[in-house]
């Protein structure tokens, strides 16, 4: 199950450039035993284990986990789960246990130059296939090196620095195979009024709005989790997941069916990093120059209206400046 | 007993302050000239469209700039007594029978300019000589573009189109201090370098021009606050789309276009440690 795919290299993926206040970290352990029992983790991986519901409810916890995955839709399309992480022994675990339960057919954890004991932790799961680039690829990479190994209809993109449960992730696959194709993260209720905003949140408002999905808000492809169908994929391709803005752009341009779905506060539990602090950090540049990329593919996809002659353009603004006189 | 103060104010110690001045001096200012200065050095452009009602207290604040002051009326598309009046005030007049376009008219007026510095107001809105020279005096000071100082209503989340859009070039061009500050917005001076270096024409599409200026490197700074938004009211069409707003905010889309033609497809951004070769 476990494939050392890739020899690629340390600063992971993401969303993010947001996150300017702290963070509240839970304790490791507090939901280390709730799912799976240390038995069953180094149970050898090639024997097929009995599903689920077949296990005797020993903990009242772990019956409590079961009925939750029975309450979760079932989904039509096969699951993939893409998780990108970079140094993050701390909630990998976890957040395995919580995508577990929603019955993925495969779950693709990209380790991005990661130096702590994330790739353990990962080969543990008996389902993940672990892709382990122990140099950093840089930014978002990991979710297009991901994609293009996934065989699902659906596709869930999550990072490895933050445990959601597996309630509020099924909101997006469920979307997904409900006919959306990108299903996105709705961050517009976190968010402080326009003037309080940082250069990251005003670029993905305006690109929404150059894309003509001003109802969109700040929801962008930058922000983890969201989930793509398979069609989105094929029609973005793989390739462009590597600039989240670019991908969302031809998402739009495209015509699939781009959504805001739910809201998982992922300002509040993102992981401060040396580069992600502060106004004009490095993350910040990044994830603006991802957004000039995606507003080229917006200009080099508008009919004429953006190719106007000098003379139709100044016939234009008289016959604004008439209309606005006169009224 | 004694009676509750209920003010924060407290009384009887008026002794121990320091005694105050009776009267502000007064900057002795020279009487406002009524004609222009054969050699100026601040040209004032005002395009005005029928502003016959607002034409006499806008001139007069624009006197008051500078003693080498030229003012400069571009009337287009009017049919009251604006270019009357601005006439009998001393001012330049330049008469067009119909419209010129939205900002047409400040190429024109800044083609009749002869001043050093250029200050750019508009026919509909009134401000006092004291609003305007903090603009001229930037420009003397060095800087290229004097802008003003006012980003807009920012208190949603999302904002008007046009104060969205001004937002995004600044964060784009590498000025997000300029916030939401733009040449699209009025007052604001520009030197004659500026002049010079983006050419007449670009001042009709102000987002393309202050795009250019950024990128050619001129010094363009937020000079000074004059609140305009309430003066400039929201006109719409019946079905309920903005043409103006459409224009201005595709004028923005030009000015990205132009930003990226010159520093590449990331706007001059890194691409971090990304290693895109690892995806084919």
């Amino acid at each position: 199950m476990m494939v050392a795919l890739l020899q690629v290299s340390g600063s992971s993926a993401v969303r993010r450039g947001t996150a300017t206040r702290t963070v509240k970290k839970r304790s490791a352990s507090s939901q280390a035993k709730t799912t799976l029992a240390p038995r069953q983790r180094v149970a050898n991986r090639s024997v097929k284990r009995s599903p689920p519901t077949a296990r005797p409810p020993i903990l009242s916890r772990q019956s409590k986990v079961d009925r939750e995955v029975l309450n979760l839709p079932s989904l039509r399309g096969t699951l993939s789960v893409i998780i990108s992480a970079r140094n993050e022994e701390q909630t990998l675990g976890r957040l395995l246990q919580q995508v577990s339960r929603l019955g993925p057919t495969e779950i693709i954890v990209v380790l991005n130059g990661c130096s702590d004991s994330s790739f353990p932790i990962s080969r543990q799961h008996r389902q993940a296939i672990v892709v382990h680039c122990p140099e950093s690829v840089g930014h978002d990479v990991g979710r297009a090196i991901g994609a293009k190994l996934s065989r699902g209809d659906i596709l869930l993109f999550l990072d490895g620095d933050m445990v959601i449960p597996a309630s509020q992730l099924g909101l997006f696959t469920a979307a997904v195979d409900g006919g959306i194709d990108v299903a996105l993260n709705d961050l517009d209720p976190l968010m402080p009024s326009f003037g309080l905003c940082d250069d990251v949140t005003r670029s993905k408002l305006f690109l929404n709005y150059a894309l003509g999905r001003y109802d969109l808000g700040v929801s962008s492809m930058t922000a983890v989790p969201h989930a793509l169908s398979r069609r989105a994929l094929e029609t973005i391709g793989y390739r462009e997941l590597i600039v989240p803005p670019k991908a969302q752009a031809r998402s739009v341009l495209e015509k699939l069916r781009v959504e805001k779905v739910g809201t998982v506060n992922v300002i509040k539990h993102n992981r401060l990093r040396q580069a992600n602090i502060g106004a004009g950090n490095a993350v910040e540049k990044l994830i603006i120059g991802d957004h000039a990329e995606a507003l080229l593919e917006v200009l080099s996809r508008r009919d004429d209206g953006g190719l106007l002659n000098s003379e139709t353009q100044r016939e234009y603004r008289r016959q604004v400046a008439a209309w606005r006189n006169r009224i | 007993m004694k009676p509750k103060r209920t003010s924060a104010r407290r009384t009887g110690r008026r002794v121990s302050r320091i005694k105050r001045r009776t009267s502000r001096p007064v900057r002795q200012v020279a009487a406002v000239p009524t004609v222009n200065h054969p050699n100026p050095y601040v040209s004032v452009i005002i395009p005005a469209m029928n502003e016959a009602k607002t034409i006499a207290g806008v001139i007069a604040g624009a006197r008051g700039v500078h003693p080498r002051c030229e003012v400069i009326v571009v009337v287009n598309g009017s049919a009251d007594q604006t270019a009357e009046i601005a006439l009998s005030l001393g001012a330049h007049v330049i008469s067009y029978e119909l419209p010129l376009g939205h900002d047409a008219g400040r190429s024109v007026g800044a083609e009749a300019a002869k001043g050093e510095v250029l200050l750019f107001t508009d026919g509909d809105l009134v401000i006092p000589a004291s609003g305007l020279r903090p603009f001229v005096t930037a420009v003397s000071g060095g800087a290229d573009i004097a802008l003003n100082d006012y980003s807009g209503p920012v208190r949603r989340l999302s904002p008007h189109p046009v104060v969205l859009s001004k937002h995004a070039l600044n964060i784009l061009l590498g000025r997000p201090d300029l916030k939401g500050c733009s040449m699209t917005a009025v007052p604001h001076a520009i030197s004659r370098r500026a002049l010079e270096i983006l050419g007449s024409q670009s001042l009709s599409r102000p987002p393309l021009a202050h795009a250019q200026a950024v990128l050619s490197g001129l010094r363009v700074v937020a000079a000074h606050k004059v609140h305009v938004g309430k003066l400039n009211a929201v006109r719409r069409k019946e079905d309920g789309t903005d043409p103006l707003q459409q224009l201005i905010t595709a004028d923005h889309m030009e000015a990205v276009s132009l930003l990226l033609e010159h520093r590449g497809i990331r706007a001059g951004f890194s691409d971090g440690t990304r290693r895109r070769e690892m995806v084919r």
